[in-house]
């Protein structure tokens, strides 16, 4: 059993590995977010006090954010674009052990980006912004990886998956907040807890509280996913 | 041919979605803005919501309608690209659709009729509807048609505009591209309320002639950076973005194998 889940979750990692998609996704992750955060430290309006270099910084993230969304979204999706997924299950007709060995590789991926992409954002940094915000900025983009990769899971499709996803981190949550603060508890806006330092935000959650409330939101995804993937028709 | 990519486009599950996200998105989040604004004033809190907001109430939804646009513009072309499963050949779309319409560009000028036309009726029934929704539940706070058409009228004409030329830019990106990955996923986090390219007008003012930047001038009376071009100066130059994309997606078009 043992050695059958890391063959699997090796099998995983190959495709991943050799889809240009996910190659050019991760590539421009890692260039986009800390040149995007040279940008913003450049664009700073007040004269870079404290909070506000570390802000811009920390901004990146939420349109790197993206990359990683995008990452998740391919990881699950692109089995789905032909017969692959047929020849998938067909060589791992255990779908428990497929789905475990699926989400563990996509997760080394993802984490293996996040952890690089925050390292570049903190390299390129005016201040060295504390270890707590960096950890939270990793936890998040790995988390809304994993949350993209559920999605892709469920819809099968790339398209629809990141509307869904794009449209709920950039489009609903930020509408939904100007309207009640019950917005707060959605999974990106706990999540951002995280690694918001910037004083605008709303104290409704610790970074704690949001971390784990976020994990909770991608563990019931996962979930849901996994089952659907179990039971569904490929 | 107009009327066939009509079929195709309308056909499609994604244009509905597109369409349902467009119209209940809009529709509702108008909906739950102004009752909780209503409440708010109700509770005497003038202070975050003033007059100009209650005027502007449904008109700062456009970023939902533009998901739904861009949507739309992506789709129509994107779709044509996209494999059959194994199973019926594995074939594309395009192949089909040039064989029963040579002349390429009559075909792409067909294919953006159709999101003109479809964009255009979809934008002429939300923005309106979210006005007229928001003034509706905002009661007592609301403000009467005629006053209302005084102040914002222009406003409405431009939300729609912007969302045509929008849905235009998306599908002249996706000529060029094929897949609607990359277009899709600029355009949407980008329509995000602190945009890109609203952070980048704080870098160069050269940003102010970036096609959204520009074109939010059309709808926008409070954008918040500075020496931004006026309404029909920023719709002039959205448009003139979009003619240029779209002569450059139909020599390509027109050019490249399918």
């Amino acid at each position: 059993m043992n050695s059958r889940f890391t063959d699997v979750t090796a099998a995983e990692l190959i495709k991943l590995r050799t889809l240009p998609a996910v190659a050019g996704t991760i590539g421009a992750t890692l260039l986009g977010v800390p040149g995007l955060a040279l940008v913003l430290q450049a664009a700073a309006p007040e004269p870079a006090g404290a909070s506000a270099a570390t802000d811009a910084g920390f901004q990146a993230i939420e349109y790197g954010q993206v990359g990683l969304i995008l990452l998740g979204v391919l990881a699950a999706a692109t089995e789905y674009s032909g017969r692959q997924i047929h020849t998938t299950v067909k060589s791992v007709p255990h779908r428990p052990l497929l789905a475990a060995g699926k989400a563990v590789a996509h997760l080394v991926t993802a984490a293996m980006t996040a952890v690089l992409a925050v390292g570049a954002l903190a390299g390129v940094g005016e201040r060295r912004p504390s270890f707590g915000p960096l950890l939270g900025a990793v936890a998040y983009l790995l988390l809304i990886s994993m949350l993209a990769y559920t999605v892709a899971l469920l819809t099968r499709g790339v398209l629809a998956a990141l509307v869904v996803m794009l449209g709920l981190v950039f489009v609903a949550s930020p509408l939904l907040t100007r309207v009640t603060a019950m917005a707060g508890y959605l999974p990106d806006r706990a999540g951002r807890q995280m690694y918001q330092t910037g004083s605008s935000y709303d104290t409704t959650l610790t970074a704690g509280q949001g971390g784990v409330l976020m994990a909770l939101w991608v563990a019931l995804a996962l979930a849901l996913a996994t089952v659907m993937f179990i039971r569904r028709d490929a | 041919m107009v009327i066939a990519e009509f079929r195709k486009l309308l056909g499609l599950p994604a244009s509905l979605v597109a369409i349902a996200i467009s119209v209940l998105g809009t529709l509702g989040f108008a909906a739950l803005t102004a009752i909780s604004m209503r409440a708010a004033l109700d509770r005497g809190d003038t202070a975050r919501f003033t007059d100009h907001t209650t005027t502007e109430a449904g008109l700062d939804l456009l970023p939902v309608g533009a998901v739904g646009a861009i949507v739309l513009g992506v789709v129509i072309i994107s779709s044509e690209y996209t494999s059959n499963r194994d199973d019926a050949g594995g074939g594309r779309q395009i192949s089909t659709t040039l064989t029963s319409t040579p002349r390429r560009p009559a075909l792409l000028a067909a294919k953006v009729t159709v999101v003109t036309v479809t964009t255009g009726a979809l934008a002429a029934f939300t923005v309106p509807g979210a006005i007229m929704v928001s003034q509706t539940l905002l009661g007592d706070h609301g403000h009467p048609p005629g006053d209302l058409v005084d102040r914002i009228g222009w406003r409405v004409v431009g939300s729609v505009v912007y969302l045509v030329l929008t849905a235009l830019l998306a599908c002249a990106a996706t000529v060029l591209t094929r897949s609607g990955i990359i277009p899709l996923t600029l355009l949407i986090a980008n329509t995000s309320l602190v945009s890109v390219s609203l952070l980048l007008t704080r870098v160069t003012g050269l940003a102010r002639y970036l096609p959204d930047v520009a074109g939010a001038q059309m709808v926008s009376t409070r954008y918040p950076a500075e020496d931004m071009l006026g309404p029909i100066a920023g719709g002039l130059v959205m448009a003139a973005w979009t003619v240029v994309m779209l002569v450059v997606a139909a020599v390509v078009f027109t050019r490249r194998d399918a």
